[in-house]
């Protein structure tokens, strides 16, 4: 009969030793510690309960009975201890309740003679119990018998409380299964404890009791094992897939222990920067292969998210790991630990330094494009401007002529020519005028953003297609608000779209009769900020259809011309933060519209 | 100038080239009439003149 004790007391040692290990292994696990020392408690009451069954005299029997009822109590108490750890539920008041009762029969437990159990203790009835000749007392049963049961119920009502609370809160079947062991286990210890203080039954077998509780919670520590098993596998897995992702785009990972200042980078990541060469640690190692210039807005970057917590996105020049010179792009976020300080900086970086090239290439692509594209409405003008030009020569000419010939005369007119070389000055200084707004506008240059009065681009442009006007015979009108903001731009460029509108104008009112051809350029304060210029013509108007599509290549309503100059006036406004959009007017023609933001507003960069 | 100088009648749209061309005729010992438009020189006794040039052919009309 004895294994059956030995063997009880064998499994709960080890499943105590088991719960203990887990606890030691992760110390938040505390329920693993109240369930370790309830089965290890039920160990030792099993092996006392073996030697108490086996007692020669009621003295013997009376002092193991001592110690097999103080550890009761510690299974008892740790088993409620586990449940409200566990099951995060149950009544605290209830809780401390118990404790008080068991404290209270602990208390009596050492105080009380003989026994707890018994006012007095007779004699032993020796029973036989599985074959086996055990022993139990026969004597007169004490009032505080009472107390140990009142603790049982209240650890049962305890113990459904709270596995109904936990069933409440999400938990399913687990806290009803947990709960429900622990429960019918308690309950059984009761009626045992009943009997064997009626003489009926020799021992309380608390500790095989405990075997139920122990065998739910090893059912369910096998699960978990089998789940963290499989989490462990598909984590690995995503991990796994991750990496490859990660490589398959050189996309280089990395993590900032700010704490300990520790970076851990994975090999894309410590491609993209050289460590190699610098004394400094931890994060500083990373930041000292930034380009300096760069160096303070990174810093920044990283500050800004360390400190609120936010996203972060940098640009920024660095040398790789080759030793050459790339642009990075690093993106990510700062982990705030709950003292409301960083603890961690997580993030990618990137290689970027095609896009910027290929940005770079773009932005030289459209000032060609840009370029071509005004050699063209030049060649456009070519005509009208040759006109210009041929006026103040001819003049020059005619009066060197004049002059030559008043010299001729007996006696030689010189006073007529003070006027004739002042005549001569001011029509080079036209022929000049007009040649340099030609170079200007043919020059191969970069964006050179300045504020601009608009009013007066407008006038200076307006000036420049006055011969081209001329010859359509439309008398521009222009019209422009007073106090406009000044706005921010590239002079030529803006010149440019204002000829190519002005340009597509006479263009579409080629066909009407000259007493219907009215071209009026106004400039206004844009709605929100800025300046608003329209050109609108008395032409045959865009088709409605085509009224969004006019701004793209290739698209054009007139039989000459490749439709450039609308897509090329769409990229410079829009290069310079505006809109442009086209509209039919009343008198049956189209107004062109754009605006530009004004000098103190925040350009945004196109790319 | 004598009566029999030839008036000589020019029409330009653009005054500094009217003024330099004048100049010249004069210069020429011709007597210069100047008109910045055709129509203005219409109204003159056709027989005054003898001779018209218009320098430039961008006049309307």
């Amino acid at each position: 009969m004895s294994y059956v004790w030995s063997v009880t007391a064998g499994i709960c040692l080890t499943f105590g030793g088991i719960h203990l290990f887990l606890w030691t292994a992760s110390r938040q696990s505390w329920a693993n510690l109240a369930f370790a020392i309830s089965a290890l408690a039920a160990a030792g009451y099993t092996t006392l309960e073996l030697f108490q069954l086996r007692a020669a005299t009621p003295h013997e029997y009376v002092e193991y009975a001592r110690w097999t009822l103080a550890l009761g109590t510690a299974v008892a108490l740790g088993l409620v201890a586990f449940i409200r750890l566990y099951l995060q539920a149950g009544r605290l008041w209830l809780l401390w309740l118990i404790c008080g009762v068991r404290a209270l029969i602990l208390v009596l437990n050492f105080a009380a003679e003989p026994n707890f159990y018994f006012a007095e203790i007779i004699d032993l009835r020796t029973i036989s119990l599985l074959g086996q000749r055990v022993v139990a007392p026969v004597g007169e049963a004490s009032p505080w018998a009472l107390l140990p049961q009142l603790s049982h119920v209240l650890i049962i009502i305890f113990v459904l409380d709270a596995a109904r609370t936990a069933a409440n809160a999400g938990g399913r079947t687990g806290p009803w299964l947990t709960g429900g062991a622990i429960a019918v286990a308690v309950a059984l210890a009761g009626l045992s404890v009943a009997l064997r203080s009626r003489g009926l039954l020799p021992g309380a077998f608390v500790g095989q009791f405990m075997l139920l509780p122990i065998g739910v919670m090893g059912y369910r520590l096998s699960l978990d094992l089998y789940r963290a098993g499989r989490f462990a596998r598909s984590l690995g897995e995503s991990e796994a897939r991750l990496r490859v992702a990660a490589h398959a785009a050189s996309l280089g990972l990395w993590e900032w222990d700010m704490r300990r200042d520790i970076v851990w980078a994975n090999d894309a990541a410590r491609a993209h920067v050289r460590t190699g060469e610098t004394a400094a640690a931890g994060i500083e190692r990373f930041v000292q292969s930034v380009h300096p210039d760069d160096r303070e807005s990174v810093r920044e970057a990283l500050g800004r998210s360390a400190q609120t917590g936010a996203e972060y996105g940098v640009e920024f020049r660095a040398i790789n790991a080759t030793g050459a010179t790339v642009w990075l792009a690093a993106r990510g976020q700062a982990e705030i630990g709950e003292d409301g300080k960083p603890v961690r900086l997580l993030g990618i970086v990137q290689d970027i330094t095609e896009r910027k090239v290929a940005e770079a290439e773009l932005e030289l692509q459209r000032a060609e494009l840009a370029h071509v594209q005004r050699v063209s409405t030049m060649g456009y003008l070519a005509s009208a401007l040759a006109h210009e030009l041929s006026q103040p020569l001819a003049a020059i000419l005619r009066n060197a002529e004049a002059g030559e010939l008043f010299l001729r005369h007996e006696p030689p007119e010189v006073d007529e020519l003070r006027p004739i070389l002042e005549d001569i000055q001011r029509d080079e200084q036209r022929a000049a005028g007009v040649i340099d707004r030609i170079r200007l506008l043919l020059k191969h240059r970069r964006l050179e953003y300045e504020p601009l009065d608009v009013g007066e681009l407008v006038e200076q442009t307006m000036a420049l297609a006055r011969p081209e006007t001329l010859a359509r015979r439309v008398v521009p009108q222009i019209d422009i608000a007073p106090a406009l903001p000044s706005v921010l731009g590239d002079r030529v460029q803006l010149q440019q779209v204002l000829l190519n509108l002005v340009t597509n104008a006479l263009d579409a009112m080629d066909p009407r009769p000259i007493e219907r051809r009215r071209l009026i350029v106004t400039v206004r304060r844009a709605v929100h900020d800025g300046a608003e210029v329209t050109v609108a013509d008395t032409g045959s108007g865009i088709p409605a259809e085509q009224l969004s599509r006019v701004f793209e290549p290739f698209i054009t309503t007139k039989s000459s011309g490749l439709g450039m100059g609308l897509a090329l006036s769409k990229m410079i406004v829009e290069a310079h933060g505006g809109r442009i959009w086209a509209e039919n007017n009343t008198a049956g023609g189209a107004n062109i519209r754009f605006t530009i933001l004004n000098a103190t507003a925040e350009r945004r960069t196109a790319a | 100038m004598s009566e029999d100088t030839p008036i000589v009648f020019v029409v330009d749209d653009e005054p500094t080239h009217l003024a330099a061309v004048a100049r010249l005729l004069r210069a020429s010992e011709f007597e210069v009439q100047t008109f910045s438009s055709a129509k203005d020189s219409f109204g003159q006794r056709s027989e005054d003149a003898r001779a018209a040039c218009s320098p430039t052919c961008r006049c309307p009309g």
